[in-house]
């Protein structure tokens, strides 16, 4: 019990430290997850604007490629003039080869029949199987890019203000027919009719990737773009940041542009470093195979501010420590001054004890004498008062004694050989007179008989504390009953009186130290508190028990005192 | 379309008429010179004929006139640049920048595995913050040759203009290892620049640089190619570079050689072209001040009686003329005559343009060795070259050459050198550079 102090005092400080900084782990621990997915929102949405950035790419080349188509359909009288294709592709920067099919797929340009140059004859072999799945020219489902809001600066395509000066004398050929085509009979409106026929096929060949533009026109024929890939992916770059802005839009991160096959083949921004990419995303269609890798200094995984979270807790563990250690040598002091309070009322006790002794003896012999002389009533009656209130307050100093006996564990039982009914009976005498000033009449029903080895002392101290008990909080309450018997190896004794009672409530309480029954019955009432307690504890120093037994009036009490064979 | 209306039509070159006036000595065009190797052929034979086709630039009349250039410097800032190489490449650049003045266009790429524009395109009014940029280039990465290429273009683009000269000029000393990296990419990527009249001169600096993607990416957009071994000649290179650019008279030159009466083309040497049946399309980007550029296309003549006379093909050549800001056209035909007298097929031989002729075909001859050469057969290479030799020797005699004699002795020395493993990565390109160079008539 000497440890239990100091144990609770580091319980205090620990567990409220401890638990402290659990949660302050797992908050920060929660807050860094929430901080990284916010990152990886935000890298998200960095790698889908490049995505939009080049989809809108293909989205001008769309209208561009589009409006030729439509110039090239309105050149066709009824079939497209091979020399004006082959010039159209001879001129184009962005066209690397054209191809006509049919409506039923049989390839139209490059002609069939005739002779046809090396690029022309390449094309011819790459495309074969391509042509041979028409299911691959249908226009893509609903398709969210090409129904998407118009594009900004349709015309200038590819931010050159020069190309445009250009464009006459490239086109000059197509235009000026353009503006004849109204007046041809056979040519259907300017626009194209079915602008959803068309779309954008990434092919495969030699592990290299195509890209083909196609466009149907109103006659079911398929104009198909070849682009020229490495324009293609040129312009592409040329939409992506340098490093200088590349630094200014990312910070230190990078964005890498890869193919395919896995090959580099773009990236900008200020951070230089291997590793795997924080997040890697698909591009859309058509560069479906192609994705954008996102490389930055990774989430560094001790940026747990382990600082920042053991220094608080630190400081509060010394706190608590401290105000423990200061609640702790308070409470040690309260002890010891209770300590020596209690040390100072025993030896106080201890010390009355001896005059006591000897008041009682010379009242005692005093009584004697004056017994065998004549002397006044009065005289008498006051040596009477004299004998019982010395005899009281030796019970009290006893009652003190042994309490602090049996708070120190000093209480040892000393057994003699006796017959308690007769002890009973001496005791009862001491007491009648007392009793009888306060209305109680005493009957004691003997049941023993017979001498028996037990503590004569133990059992004097409980009915003192029984008796006196009834005396204080049962005056005029008529009979008080004593009984005695042997049950077994146990020498009972029960003593019930006719008084107030005890309330159920308080049937545990009153064994408690100190603890003093209701105000109504302790008005007026002097008392230790301790008497029923040191019964008890008595009584089970002895093997026994002190209980309080159910009856139907009163307190009814029962001693048990095991006795020694 | 009310320009054909409009008066004005009639007025401009009419003024320009009388501004010409005082020049009017010489005239202000390309001249298209059609010359056939064998005027007169051998009768009841079918055999081959070499037709060249020569574009004459003119000399800009008038002094200090000149086209305006717009020209992107786009400079590997790579790690193995670093040193000597990258300081010599910035100062070539800063005098070369300084050739020019406010008429002129200049834009500054750089790459590493990353591309900077240094100095976005702009207009030579002031030089000093340039310089200043170009200054402050250092080198260290990697190659993203394609890259920076594009973004060169894309600076090019923001004043393209077809009468102007549009030029990328690359220098770069290592593989590209970021981006496209075959010679057929960036070839195509070249041919697409061509099309919108930009084109790319390759400057290829030191040993570690592929001279394939070089020259082709050159090639296919008919800039010029040089191989430079040490970077203190960068300067001169730029400078030729600079005075070539700023030299051009015509551009964007279309051929279209349609071959007649049943003669058959077999192939375009030296340079690439599209053979589509009997017709035969290639271009040019450029042609300069007083500079001839040719072509020698080989035919098959089909057997013809003696004393005929067959059209073998009609040329078309379409252009923009620099100086009169005017697209123009020349038009040609090819004629050959049949004879049974061997003395008067002898005597009717065109020797420059036999010469010419011979010359491309042995240059073809060496990039065969090269191919050759590629693929481990040393020997076949050098029986190749050997044979190109013979030729040469054989014809320098026949038409008392000097230069093709000079080129024998190039053979003969090539066929020497190209056994050794160690020097074989200097001398392969210098053999591309100059096969390029006479492929191309490069000016430099």
């Amino acid at each position: 019990m000497k440890y239990r102090a100091p144990l609770l005092l580091t319980l205090l400080v620990l567990v409220p430290v401890l638990l402290l900084g659990m949660l302050g782990y797992r908050l920060q621990q929660q807050e860094q997850q929430l901080v990284g997915l916010q990152l990886q929102k935000l890298i998200e949405q960095q790698l889908v604007s490049v995505d939009q950035l080049l989809q809108g790419h293909f989205q001008q080349l769309e209208r561009l490629l589009r409006q030729r188509a439509a110039e090239l359909h309105r050149l066709a009288d009824p079939a497209y003039p091979s020399d004006r294709l082959r010039q159209f592709v001879k001129d184009s920067a962005y066209v690397r080869q054209l191809f006509l099919l049919d409506e039923s797929g049989e390839r139209l340009f490059p002609p069939p029949a005739g002779p046809l140059s090396r690029a022309e004859q390449h094309l011819v072999d790459r495309l074969q199987p391509l042509w041979r799945s028409p299911e691959l020219f249908q226009p893509a489902g609903p398709d969210p890019e090409t129904a998407a809001a118009p594009v900004l600066a349709g015309n200038d395509y590819l931010a050159s203000g020069q190309l445009s000066r250009r464009a006459p004398q490239e086109l000059a050929a197509d235009r000026s027919s353009a503006f004849e085509a109204p007046a041809l009979p056979g040519a259907p409106a300017a626009e194209p009719a079915a602008p959803r026929a068309s779309g954008w096929i990434a092919w495969y060949v030699d592990a290299g990737l195509m890209h083909i533009y196609w466009w149907r026109d109103p006659q079911g024929r398929t104009l198909g773009f070849v682009l020229n890939e490495a324009r293609l992916l040129s312009d592409l770059i040329n939409r992506l940041p340098d490093s200088g802005e590349g630094s200014g839009q990312l910070g230190n991160a990078e964005i890498r542009l890869l193919n395919g096959r896995g090959d580099l083949l773009y990236v900008w921004g200020a951070f230089r470093g291997d590793g795997a990419a924080l997040r890697s995303q698909g591009l859309s269609h058509p560069l479906g195979s192609w994705h954008l890798e996102y490389h930055a200094p990774g989430l560094q995984g001790e940026t747990l501010d382990w600082f920042g979270m053991v220094v608080p807790l630190l400081l509060l563990a010394a706190g608590l420590a401290g105000l423990g250690y200061m609640l702790y040598r308070e409470h040690g002091r309260e002890l010891r001054l209770a300590q020596q309070r209690v040390n100072f009322v025993n030896q106080v006790s201890h010390e009355l004890k001896t005059p006591l002794t000897n008041l009682r003896l010379y009242t005692e012999m005093l009584q004697d004498r004056l017994a065998t002389e004549e002397v006044d009533s009065g005289v008498q009656r006051y040596l009477e008062v004299l004998t019982g209130e010395s005899q009281r307050l030796s019970r009290l100093i006893d009652n003190v004694l042994s309490f602090a006996r049996v708070q120190r564990r000093q209480l040892h039982i000393r057994t003699e050989t006796g017959n308690p009914d007769e002890q009973i009976e001496r005791i009862l005498q001491t007491f009648a007179p007392l009793l009888l000033q306060r209305g109680i009449d005493l009957s004691f029903d003997a049941g023993i008989g017979r001498p028996l080895r037990y503590d004569p002392g133990v059992l004097e101290q409980i009915l003192n504390n029984l008796l006196g008990n009834c005396e204080k909080y049962a005056p005029d309450s008529g009979l008080l009953k004593l009984r005695s018997w042997l049950d077994g190896s146990a020498l009972c004794v029960e003593v019930q009186d006719r008084g107030p009672g005890i309330d159920a409530g308080e049937r545990q309480r009153i064994f408690e130290p100190f603890y003093r029954s209701s105000n109504r019955l302790t008005d007026g009432v002097a008392g230790t508190g301790i008497g029923l307690g040191l019964a008890r504890e008595l009584a089970r120093v002895h093997g026994g028990d002190l209980t309080l037994e159910p009856c139907e009036r009163g307190a009814c009490f029962l001693v048990r005192l095991e006795i020694q064979a | 379309m009310n320009i054909y209306k409009s008066p004005h039509r009639w007025l401009l070159p009419l003024m320009l008429l009388l501004l010409c006036l005082p020049f009017a000595a010489r005239a202000q065009e390309v001249t298209l010179d059609l010359s056939l190797a064998t005027p007169v052929m051998d009768a009841e034979k079918a055999q081959r004929a070499f037709i060249k086709i020569g574009l004459d630039g003119f000399e800009r009349s008038g002094s200090g006139e000149r086209t305006p250039a717009n020209v992107a410097i786009v400079l590997d800032k790579s790690g193995s640049m670093s040193g000597e190489k990258i300081a010599n490449a910035r100062e070539a650049a800063i005098m070369a920048i300084e050739r020019l003045d406010e008429r002129d266009i200049v834009s500054v790429v750089t790459y590493d595995s990353r591309v900077e524009v240094v100095v976005p395109a702009t207009r030579l009014h002031d030089p000093i913050p340039i310089y200043r940029a170009i200054r402050g280039i250092r080198a260290g990465g990697n190659t993203a040759l394609f890259a920076g290429v594009s973004k060169g273009a894309r600076e090019l683009r923001k004043f393209l203009d077809r009468n102007q000269v549009n030029r990328i000029i690359l220098l770069s000393d290592g593989l590209a290892n970021v981006g496209p990296q075959s010679p057929a990419e960036l070839g195509r990527l070249g041919q697409s620049l061509a099309r919108e009249g930009i084109s790319v001169t390759t400057i290829g600096l030191g040993l570690g640089y592929n001279e394939d993607l070089m020259t082709q990416l050159a090639g296919f957009s008919d800039g010029n190619h040089a191989f430079v071994e040490n970077a203190e000649d960068l300067a001169r290179i730029f400078q030729y570079e600079f005075g070539d650019v700023m030299s051009v008279v015509a551009q964007d030159l279309s051929i279209e050689i349609r071959c007649l009466n049943g003669v058959k083309p077999l192939r375009l040497l030296g340079r690439d072209g599209e053979v589509i049946g009997d017709r035969v399309r290639t271009r040019l980007n450029q042609l300069h001040s007083e500079q001839e550029k040719y072509l020698v296309l080989e035919v098959e003549v089909p057997a013809q009686p003696a004393g005929s006379a067959l059209e073998l093909a009609a040329v078309q050549v379409d252009y923009a003329n620099l100086a009169t800001q005017q697209p123009a056209r020349l038009d040609g035909r090819v004629l050959a005559s049949f004879s049974a007298s061997q003395e008067e097929i002898e005597r009717a031989i065109d020797k420059p343009t036999l010469e010419a002729a011979v010359e491309q075909v042995a240059n073809e001859y060496s990039r065969e060795a090269v191919e050759r050469r590629d693929q481990g057969d040393v020997e076949g290479a050098r029986q190749i070259l050997e044979k190109s030799a013979a030729l040469l020797g054989a014809q320098a005699e026949a038409l008392s050459s000097p230069k093709l004699e000079a080129q024998e002795q190039e053979a003969l020395q090539d066929a020497d050198e190209l056994s050794s493993e160690e020097e074989w990565n200097r001398k392969r390109k210098e053999l591309r550079e100059r096969q390029y160079k006479r492929a191309t008539q490069q000016t430099y």
